[in-house]
């Protein structure tokens, strides 16, 4: 049996059209109960960032009141922006891809409404305890018990769908993103259960909590969202293109070496921290390591693009995920030098983490959520986005927005840094080289928050049919194939 | 407690690593390390075809021409 | 090809070895500490929290303090912190067994607190940094943690536990700021931040 059957030649172009159809409606009410899920929390997720940095700019705003103190607007916020956004945007893209390369409709959607109900509680009900004061005080893990739960049942079932789905998919070639979905899909909740029960239900001494406290938040990154934002790449890039991947060996390449280097990182968030030399220095070994796999995806991602650039002018889809593509691997670069322990001593405590936190998150896989997200939705429901200068608009100004914070919190924490490592000046100084450079962040964050309210506007009149009928689900514009430049081949 | 910890953890890891090596057999089985080439066009069918763009801002200017000098699509 | 399960094989081996590493090996070797006698004096290192101060870590955590505070004192040659006076000497492991969670901390937007309780061991000091920061260090942007306290009028005399406060946040009069419960457990945890005690395996660096 051959794996690498794509569709046999018996198939018309209109049989596959409306195959693809039936795909993409079969998945229509789950896939929109995330992402409407998803630009929910986006905004608040925004709400609350913008609350804490206008609080590091004057501390005295709203102090009266406990529930809105620094030390849990933040934590809301983080767990606003991973669980509540970002996790549910990408669990929307996954279903949605799943279908797609399973090459069948999707089936069991119960088990996915139950999710997505599940998991929406549970971050409502953790946000609403880290506001009440019931956070557990471990970053990324700040949900009380009662919530993370929830969010467990909420992923157990998703991974149980995603297992029965790929065992009743179309034989034939199990294509690279698919690879990257479903090694999210189960390493995460095995990420998860474990980091709570170890530190959340029951806690293990404090001494070792720090190293699965960053086995954990590290993991959650490299091994639910990057590959989720991966798989978005890999899928989009060449299908918005029609240019298969560059090298579909280096990609598979690419995930495995992930796999291999990526789990061992997590020590180097505690570098110079109380921990054996050896668990630091195995970070620090397979952080460089990261080489691998990073500069694999960058090359690939290059050379299938490469030739077609001005692509980027009329594909909604390809902007903001090429965006995203090139912020992994700068993200990457970043966070791989970051780990070298004589520049480790310059930025560990400072606000460039925070930056690099953002870059990566924001900068990388926000970016491609929303790519993903214009290319779905309107096959999904059926419409067209109604208005091209809203997502235009929504670009620019969360492209620059993310570009100035990125910027403020380096600048601003390489100096604060620098001041720290210098015992001769005192630490209050080192405070005021990071005020003008958190003022900057701040006023990011209100081009990022504009640039979510129009991207929720535009979702919202796309779901509510708004403007005037155009083509069916599978392409914009009208039934003819459109080609404003040429594609190089 | 403790024993509960335990039973948990080595369940986990028992779990996981056995998925992770099933997964890896059934794959080297069913030949998907085979052909990779073939399987970089899964994702494009007789209606999608290699050459075709997919997504494009829905602008006013719905029809727009090609740009100059801009080649035929491959089939 | 034939490369390929190889590394597919080698990339399972090593996240497995990932866990055993950063999971299980921590658990075993860094989370079952027992705390140190000494031997002549009889004194336990790292010393037992009092009731209040247990209670003061659940409103450390619940306050999120660990998003401005780290709570680790670097060794040597990773930074200034024993040089800025942060501790007598580095941080070790053993120093977070009664801590849960650890609150070690990953931004500096505020001092290292590993040893506060030696810095400022002033009850008085630690009420009014908390109700009025920017007061008592100009220059500061931490919050003040007001709704810690209480606006009461005085009944009588002025009630024992009533703190000073420095204008602007100095009570009209016939008025007095009092702790809440919360407050004074908080205080009484960062009194007791204070591990300059000596362990075998963290020896003091020599000047």
């Amino acid at each position: 049996m051959s794996a690498t059957t794509v569709h046999s030649s018996t198939t018309t172009p209109a049989m596959d059209k409306a195959e693809r159809a039936r795909i993409d409606e079969s998945t229509r009410v789950p896939v929109l109960l995330f992402f409407g899920s998803a630009v929910f929390w986006l905004l608040a997720g925004s709400l609350f960032a913008l609350l804490a940095s206008f609080k590091l700019n004057a501390p005295h705003l709203l102090d009266q009141w406990g529930w809105l103190t620094f030390g849990r607007v933040r934590p809301a916020h983080l767990n606003a922006v991973a669980y509540g956004w970002a996790s549910s945007a990408g669990i929307g893209v996954a279903l949605w891809l799943m279908a797609r390369l399973c090459r069948s409709p999707l089936r069991h959607s119960k088990l996915l409404i139950c999710a997505a109900i599940f998991w929406n509680i549970g971050v409502l009900v953790g946000i609403g305890g880290i506001l009440s004061g019931d956070s557990r005080s471990i970053e990324w893990l700040e949900f009380p018990n009662y919530a993370s739960l929830m969010l467990f049942v909420a992923f157990g079932l998703i991974a149980v769908w995603a297992v029965i789905m790929f065992r009743f998919r179309q034989p034939g070639h199990v294509y690279v993103s698919q690879w990257y979905l479903l090694a999210a899909f189960l390493w995460f909740p095995w990420l998860y259960s474990t980091a709570n029960i170890l530190l959340n239900f029951e806690p293990i001494q404090g001494g070792a909590q720090g190293a699965v406290n960053w086995w954990y938040g590290h993991n959650a990154l490299g091994l639910w969202f990057t590959p989720i934002g991966l798989a978005a790449a890999y899928y989009f890039i060449p299908k918005v293109l029609g240019r298969p991947i560059h090298s579909y060996y280096l990609s598979i390449l690419g995930f495995w070496s992930l796999a291999l280097f990526y789990s061992w990182n997590g020590m180097h968030h505690l570098i110079g921290g109380p921990f054996p030399a050896w668990m630091i220095s195995a970070s620090v070994v397979a952080s460089m390591m990261m080489f691998i796999p990073v500069i694999t995806t960058a090359i690939n991602h290059h050379m299938t693009v490469r030739g077609n650039f001005g692509a980027l002018k009329w594909s909604p889809t390809l902007r903001f995920i090429v965006f995203g593509a090139m912020c992994y691997t700068l993200a990457s670069l970043q966070g791989i030098l970051m780990a070298i322990p004589s520049l480790n001593k310059i930025t560990h405590f400072t606000h460039y983490t925070v930056g690099h936190a953002h870059l990566g998150l924001y900068a990388f896989f926000t970016m491609i959520m929303f790519g993903s997200m214009y290319y779905i939705t309107p096959r999904v429901v059926g419409w067209e986005w109604p208005s091209a200068r809203l997502i235009r608009w929504h670009f620019w100004l969360v492209a620059i927005g993310i570009g100035v914070m990125v910027v403020a919190l380096t600048l601003g924490g390489l100096l604060q840094g620098i001041a720290l490592l210098d015992p001769g000046i005192t630490f209050m100084a080192t405070l005021d080289y990071t005020k003008p450079w958190l003022l900057l962040r701040s006023g990011s964050g209100i081009l990022l928050t504009v640039g979510h309210i129009i991207f929720a506007i535009s979702f919202t009149l796309l779901l509510l049919k708004v403007g005037k009928r155009r083509a069916g689900p599978t392409l914009f514009g009208t039934d003819e194939v459109r080609q404003p430049e040429s594609i190089i081949p | 407690m403790n024993a509960i910890v335990y039973i948990i953890l080595a369940a986990g890891l028992i779990f996981f690593s056995g998925s992770t090596l099933a997964a890896f057999y059934w794959a080297a089985k069913t030949g998907q390390f085979r052909n990779l080439e073939d399987g970089s066009q899964s994702i494009f069918d007789h209606d999608e075809p290699v050459g075709t763009a997919t997504d494009a801002f829905a602008d006013k200017t719905a029809d727009r021409p090609l740009r100059r000098g801009a080649t035929a699509l491959k089939s | 090809m034939s490369k390929m399960p190889v590394i597919i094989f080698g990339a399972f081996l090593t996240f497995l070895f990932s866990w055993m590493g950063l999971v299980a090996y921590p658990y075993f070797q860094l989370g079952r500490f027992t705390p140190f006698v000494a031997e002549d004096t009889g004194d336990i290192s790292p010393p037992p929290l009092s009731g209040m101060a247990v209670m003061g870590q659940r409103v450390y955590a619940s306050s999120g303090c660990i998003y401005c505070h780290s709570q680790q004192v670097r060794q040597v040659g990773y930074g200034s912190d024993l040089e800025r006076g942060w501790g007598a000497r580095p941080t070790v492991a053993r120093d977070y067994m009664r801590q849960n969670p650890a609150f070690l901390g990953t931004m500096r937007t505020g001092p290292d607190l590993s040893n506060i309780g030696a810095r400022q061991p002033s009850i008085d000091w630690h009420h009014q940094h908390l109700y009025q920061p920017a007061v008592v260090s100009p220059g500061s942007i931490m919050p003040s943690f007001r709704y810690l306290y209480r606006l009461q009028k005085i009944e009588g005399q002025r009630s024992a536990n009533a703190i000073d406060l420095l204008p602007p946040d100095a009570p009209p009069d016939g008025y007095e700021v009092v702790p809440t419960y919360e407050a004074e457990a908080l205080v009484a945890y960062l009194i007791s931040l204070n591990r300059n005690y000596p362990l075998p395996e963290a020896p003091e660096p020599p000047q």
